[in-house]
């Protein structure tokens, strides 16, 4: 009897070892696809980051503009303005300073003395305001 | 059947010991193998296997995020025209001449070649590997190795390479890379200064094969996962360096010039925002360039820098307290006092003329004097704690010293020449960061590139921290010459064309002959500016300089080939580049106008109300 569970332990263990490696040499092929895919889409991310960079580089873009005949400059500090929350031009900017001083000039031609200092309290009038459609009219 | 030897017992008690004894044996056996308890070398060698894995170099970003250089891989295609000569599903079949010509068709049609070329590569009948082409384009590569299109004959070879999405922005600052795909090693620049922080660490796998080939991972003995290089960024503003190149490269065929250079710098915190040459070359095709467009003139182009070492000369004489702004000098050049005096070119001053206007005017004979009188140690001392002379120290390989002799060795000639820039020589760097040292009230800061170094996990190895390197002069000195310089950009001054409308800018002009022989050039010259704006409350400084502008003194010769007459001076050749290159760095770092009610000229695209 002694033999006879002998042999079937020995057969069980057999069964286990052939099982559990069966199972390791299948774990394994999935570590391996796994690292494999991992490895691929490691290099597709390069690839795909690397054209990125290309198509959005400085050079790329401008000449892209340019193809379509859209020849874009930074605009100047002088068409620039920045404005506070509450809408009013921030202080020291040439635009601002630009503007003040067509409307001095503006307001010796065609404005009386309180159209002016209306104008300057605005300091920026919004395109078809009452006062920017004067200062057109002006200018014109 | 009747048994003779042993009998039935017996029998029946050793065939389960038998077979006990086998099963003992390979339980035994395996334990053993499982548990590495063989002395004997097993597997055999040719099982094992040693695999190296690269690290990837790490990238190089700009302070706004662009992406200055990276490692990609793409593929390398090859063709081994003897495998497409049999039907690959029916491997002792000849290929017919249809599917042949639709493997070609679409063999070129997804690498975008020509497809005379594929169908020569197809014919070459005695090489194996035929290269075909390289690309990285991923949809085109699946296509290709998809085992329903039967193209076994392609070679793929998947390489690595450096890349440069901004192509020949910032070259020489960068640098470039081996070509060996491999072990790529910096060869010059930030790629070769850094290296040991870009390059990755290798990992290493060491494992075994069975008889197939097919790795057993169980038996990996080595595991060491390849780690990516570290991420360097950079304080270069990749917008403010394109405009200026640009810039730089229109300057430079505007006024015929042989070579260009210009730095944008931080006043305040010794940040490098642009470093240009111009022409520069594609770091990725590095070997098709000469070593000549190689070269980073900003940090390695020695060379006299002219009246632009006046402002230095006016910090050292009013730091020592001889003169003040509005001293009055006289403007004798045959004075017995002096020892042969520089002249001004035909110029006739007054009598007298104050510190001041002699900055403004740029006059030779005055700053002579002042560098006369105050003698070549002293000057030569503060040319040193100004920093020029000596390496300033930025990140970069190949930076040079500059060539400013000992006092010892200064004739009385060199005593009026150097304070006027002549006889002594520096880079263009060491100028940039004197300036920047006047800029921000007598700090002489190190000037730096590099703003961090990133590991692949996101651990920051290192972070710039603000070197102050000395204090060459008083902080009131500092404020006395910016208030000096800002003459230089407004009427009657040498720089006119470099005023900023809304923006008061202290500058200065240098046009300094070149070395020829024992002698100067009477045609080659240095025409630079350098300013620091705004002046009232200084941010940014910005240098330029252009090596020989074509020379021109006649009317006639201006008006043939169009550059103005006098366009070897620094006025007018380098002050307008730097007008353009400082209003769009204003515009990019938001620095407002600090004299909007000075308005020079009204453009007609300015705002309108």
């Amino acid at each position: 009897m002694g033999v006879i569970a002998l042999i079937i332990c020995v057969f069980l263990v057999g069964i286990a070892y052939w099982t559990f490696d069966a199972r390791c040499v299948a774990i394994q092929h999935e570590i391996g696809k796994a690292e494999k895919v991992t490895r691929e889409l490691n290099k597709d991310l390069q690839r795909e980051t690397a054209t990125w960079s290309m198509m959005t580089s400085l050079g790329k873009l401008d000449e892209r503009l340019n193809r379509h005949g859209l020849e874009m400059q930074v605009q100047k500090v002088e068409q620039i303005v920045n404005m506070n929350r509450d809408g009013r031009p921030k202080p020291n900017q040439l635009s601002v300073a630009r503007a003040r001083n067509r409307m001095r000039n503006i307001s010796n031609v065609a404005f009386s003395k309180d159209d002016v200092s209306q104008s300057m309290r605005t300091m920026l009038p919004l395109r078809g305001t009452k006062s920017a459609a004067k200062g057109r009219a002006v200018q014109r | 059947m009747k048994f003779t030897g042993l009998n039935d017992k017996l029998r029946f008690a050793l065939a389960p010991i038998g077979i006990g004894s086998f099963a003992l044996i390979v339980v035994v056996r395996l334990v053993y193998l499982h548990l590495d308890l063989v002395t004997t070398k097993l597997p055999p060698p040719n099982y094992g296997f040693n695999r190296v894995t690269q690290g990837q170099r790490g990238s190089i970003y700009s302070a706004d995020g662009q992406t200055l250089a990276r490692t990609t891989s793409r593929w390398e295609y090859r063709l081994d025209p003897r495998r497409a000569t049999f039907d690959p599903r029916h491997p002792n079949r000849p290929l017919s001449s249809d599917k042949r010509m639709a493997k070609i068709r679409f063999v070129a049609e997804q690498l975008h070649l020509d497809e005379r070329k594929v169908m020569d590569a197809y014919a070459e009948p005695k090489s194996r590997y035929v290269y075909l082409t390289e690309s990285d384009d991923s949809d085109a590569h699946r296509e290709l190795v998809d085992p329903k299109r039967g193209i076994t004959e392609l070679v793929i070879v998947d390489k690595p390479r450096r890349i440069y999405p901004q192509k020949h922005l910032l070259s020489q600052v960068l640098g470039f890379v081996s070509r060996d795909p491999t072990n790529s090693v910096g060869g010059a620049g930030l790629e070769l200064k850094y290296e040991k922080y870009l390059k990755g660490t290798p990992g290493q796998v060491h494992g075994t094969k069975d008889a197939m080939g097919r790795e057993d991972r169980s038996r990996r003995d080595l595991d060491i996962d390849a780690k990516n290089g570290c991420d360097v960024y950079l304080t270069i503003n990749s917008n403010i360096q394109f405009e200026t190149e640009r810039i730089l490269m229109e300057g430079l065929a505007e006024h015929r010039a042989e070579r260009a250079w210009a730095i944008v710098m931080s006043v305040k915190t010794g940040a490098v925002l642009a470093m240009v040459t111009v022409p520069g070359y594609q770091p990725e095709t590095f070997n098709k360039s000469s070593d000549d467009v190689r070269i980073n003139r900003a940090i390695s182009e020695v060379y006299e820098p002219g009246s632009v070492m006046k402002t230095i000369t006016a910090c050292a004489v009013l730091n020592e307290g001889r003169v003040g702004p509005d001293t009055m000098i006289n403007t004798a050049k045959n004075d017995p006092n002096y020892y042969r005096l520089p002249g001004d070119a035909g110029h006739k001053w007054e009598e007298t003329m104050s510190v001041r206007e002699a900055l403004v005017h740029s006059s030779n004979i005055v700053f002579g004097k002042l560098g006369y009188d105050l003698g070549p140690t002293r000057l030569y001392n503060y040319m040193q704690s100004f920093g020029l002379g000596r390496k300033t120290g930025i990140e970069l390989p190949g930076e040079e010293i500059g060539l400013i002799p000992a006092p010892q060795k200064w004739d009385k000639v060199k005593w009026s020449r150097a304070p006027i820039g002549q006889g002594v020589a520096v880079t263009a760097l060491q100028l940039a960061t004197a300036y920047a040292c006047i800029g921000n009230g007598g700090e002489l800061l190190r000037p730096y590139l590099v703003e961090k170094i990133v590991q692949a996990d996101g651990e920051v190895v290192y972070s710039h921290k603000k070197e102050v390197v000395g204090n060459p002069v008083r902080p009131q000195v500092t404020r006395q010459v910016l208030s000096m310089m800002t003459g230089v950009a407004k009427k009657g001054g040498t720089a006119k064309r470099a005023a900023i409308a809304g923006y008061s800018v202290a500058g200065k002009t240098g046009t300094a002959q070149m070395k020829e022989g024992r002698g100067y050039s009477s045609t080659n010259y240095h025409a630079s500016f350098i300013g620091i704006l705004p002046a009232t409350n200084p941010e940014i400084v910005v240098l330029v300089t252009y090596q020989k502008p074509y020379y021109c003194r006649s009317r006639e010769t201006s008006e043939a080939i169009g550059v103005p007459i006098f366009n070897h001076q620094g006025g007018l050749c380098a002050a307008p580049t730097f007008k353009r290159i400082a209003e769009i760095t204003l515009r990019y770092l938001q620095i407002g106008p600090d004299i909007p009610d000075e308005m020079p000229d009204e453009d007609e695209d300015a705002f309108m109300l």
